[in-house]
């Protein structure tokens, strides 16, 4: 369908823009991020100072820029600690089956009870506080999500008929794996992986907000959120910019894939209940990349 | 019914005492002394160090503190607090009724405007009706809720005066934060609702009620939403859960009193009890909604009560 390409283009070139900003981060920002200037506290956009000056005098179009480092990279790292743990247990219980597929699965519920956010804070009253920690904490809470879905996805392919037919030409498991299962359900598994690195990018603001990042002059757009907060009344612009950036990217990360509004229907617990969810997010990328053909 | 209620019971007790286990393990297995790292704001002899470890139990064998632990949890106990000392069941029932009442407003506004959403998505057919309600849904899904909390502040609070920015008391006090959780939860159940009540409407006994000569609000509304909310319900049981993370955010934006605020001092002094106690306390109140849930499925549809 077109207007999905133009859709994608669009989310696609957004995203580009602002992880540029954050590549060329030391070009772009004139300020230091961190550089305080007394004098210069609470002045308002202009020339001089594009989005405006914080509380310390510190500018804040380069303290959002350099957030956009922190923000992008520490979401990509946790997204791929999720979607590495995820594609093992997932993939393994929904290959092997039997035995191994119920113990991984009761795994995946027990972390299932916890909410993520919160699994995410009491992962990171046990590693400290940091901005690695909070990544590797973001990435744990995020796996039990994505395993279910590649799960299901790695089912929905394996009860086909051509799988049946590799094995009874004698076919090693190996090769059905890697030759049958994994290509056919790759559409499904790599449009989920982009909704994790949405979800990533906003938990780990979460935590930025919280406060559980390492140094508080690091300049973060979680962080930000929550400074701009106490002087709305005098300088608004210092937490819109972030803010503004933030969603931006989340908007753009998921409008990449379509697998976003499908997706956020995930996050069950009980087995029927999770498997009905699981199922009909997996169902409805079918459909979707069915008619997109 | 009565036997299947009892049977998912008990499961949902397992998986309780299984996430109970997880997590006391993981939190005594922390790299460092958390009792020093929590008592480090005084400066303790060694001594001192000792008798405090010896006092909260913790120089016990791991096995005896498990079984400790399990215990008081059977009678309702969950420890003390490393840091005050004060029993962690109270610090929790103290704080439980505010982010209750956040939790419920909260969904309150999550559910009008989700079905609302939801159902505008499903029956628009497509039509810039649909379009405009599955972008806002969207756009609802993608925004954090600590920067619609600083927007609702700055437009509600400080442009308008209309509410006030923060602390706690009467309605008033209740209505931004309340907004927030709406907005953070709304997009989800829209989700839901406009695929189910989408499925629904193209089914044949909508088309039937249509034939009949039932006016299309009325079909929509007395058959496609009846079914097509189905799958919402466990969308919203399981929000209810991540409503819990949502809190924390909330109430530290707002300054509010509530669960949240306990758990995020407890993370940041490392008091591994509060946190203990906070999880815990989630992961029962997930199991019993996704049992309510359950329930309501298997009472509506009595193919899953007899495991078809």
């Amino acid at each position: 369908m077109k207007k999905t390409r133009y859709k994608r283009f669009l989310w696609a070139s957004v995203l580009f823009a602002i992880a540029s900003l954050a590549v060329l981060a030391p070009l772009v920002a004139v300020h230091d991020p961190m550089e305080t200037e007394p004098a210069n506290q609470f002045s308002s956009p202009g020339s001089e100072h594009l989005l405006g000056t914080d509380q310390f005098g510190r500018d804040v179009f380069s303290r959002t820029v350099w957030g956009a480092r922190h923000s992008l990279t520490s979401a990509f790292l946790s997204a791929g600690i999720a979607i590495g743990i995820g594609l093992v247990i997932g993939g393994v219980a929904g290959s092997v089956g039997g035995r191994t597929d119920w113990v991984l699965m009761r795994g995946v519920d027990v972390l299932f009870a916890f909410p993520s956010l919160l699994l995410a804070m009491a992962l990171v009253a046990m590693l400290g506080v940091g901005t690695w920690q909070v990544a590797m904490a973001v990435g744990v809470s995020l796996a039990p999500t994505y395993s279910r879905v590649v799960r299901t996805a790695v089912l929905s392919v394996k009860s086909q008929l051509f799988i049946e037919a590799a094995r009874a030409l004698g076919a090693a498991p190996w090769w059905i794996i890697w030759r049958h299962l994994l290509p056919n359900a790759a559409g499904q598994i790599s449009s989920f992986a982009t909704v994790i690195y949405a979800w990533s990018l906003l938990n780990i603001a979460a935590l930025d907000f919280l406060g559980l990042t390492g140094s508080p002059s690091l300049p973060t757009w979680g962080r930000m959120l929550n400074e701009g907060r106490s002087f709305l009344r005098i300088a608004p612009w210092i937490s819109l910019g972030p803010g503004i950036m933030l969603t931006l990217s989340v908007l753009a990360v998921a409008g990449l894939s379509d697998g976003w509004l499908r997706g956020t229907i995930i996050g069950v617990k009980t087995k029927n209940a999770a498997e009905r969810v699981a199922a009909l997010f997996v169902e409805e990328e079918k459909k979707a990349s069915a008619s997109s053909r | 019914m009565a036997q299947y209620i009892l049977r998912r019971l008990l499961g949902v007790l397992l998986s309780l005492w299984a996430a109970v286990t997880l997590a006391f393990l993981a939190l005594r297995v922390v790299p460092g002394d958390p009792v020093e790292a929590a008592l480090s704001q005084s400066i303790a002899s060694q001594d001192v160090l000792e008798r405090r470890r010896a006092a909260l139990g913790l120089d016990l064998p791991l096995p005896v503190q498990y079984g400790r632990y399990l215990l008081g949890l059977v009678r309702g106990d969950l420890g003390v607090s490393w840091l005050g000392g004060q029993p962690v069941g109270l610090l929790i029932g103290q704080q439980i009724g505010a982010t209750f009442s956040l939790a419920c407003t909260g969904m309150a506004v999550a559910l009008v405007l989700g079905v609302a959403l939801g159902v505008a998505g499903a029956a628009g057919r497509g039509g810039w009706i649909s379009e405009f309600s599955r972008m806002a849904v969207s756009f609802l899904l993608a925004l954090p809720p600590m920067f619609s909390g600083i927007l609702l502040i700055w437009v509600f609070a400080v442009l308008l005066g209309w509410f006030p920015a923060t602390g706690q008391g009467d309605m008033r006090h209740l209505i931004l934060p309340a907004m927030v959780i709406g907005l953070s939860v709304a997009g989800g159940i829209a989700r839901a609702v406009d695929a189910g009540v989408g499925d629904a409407l193209a089914q044949p006994f909508v088309r039937t009620a249509r034939a009949k000569g039932l006016m299309p609000f009325t079909a929509l509304w007395r058959h496609a939403l009846r079914v097509g909310f189905l799958p919402a319900l466990d969308v919203i049981a399981l929000q209810f859960g991540f409503l819990l993370g949502g809190t924390v955010i909330t109430e530290s934006l707002f300054a509010r009193q509530g669960l949240g605020r306990v758990m995020l001092s407890a993370v940041l002094n490392k008091d591994l009890p509060v946190v203990l106690g906070v999880v815990v306390l989630a992961a029962a109140v997930y199991g019993l909604l996704n049992l309510a849930a359950d329930v309501v499925h298997a009472w509506l549809d009595p193919r899953i009560r007899f495991g078809i």
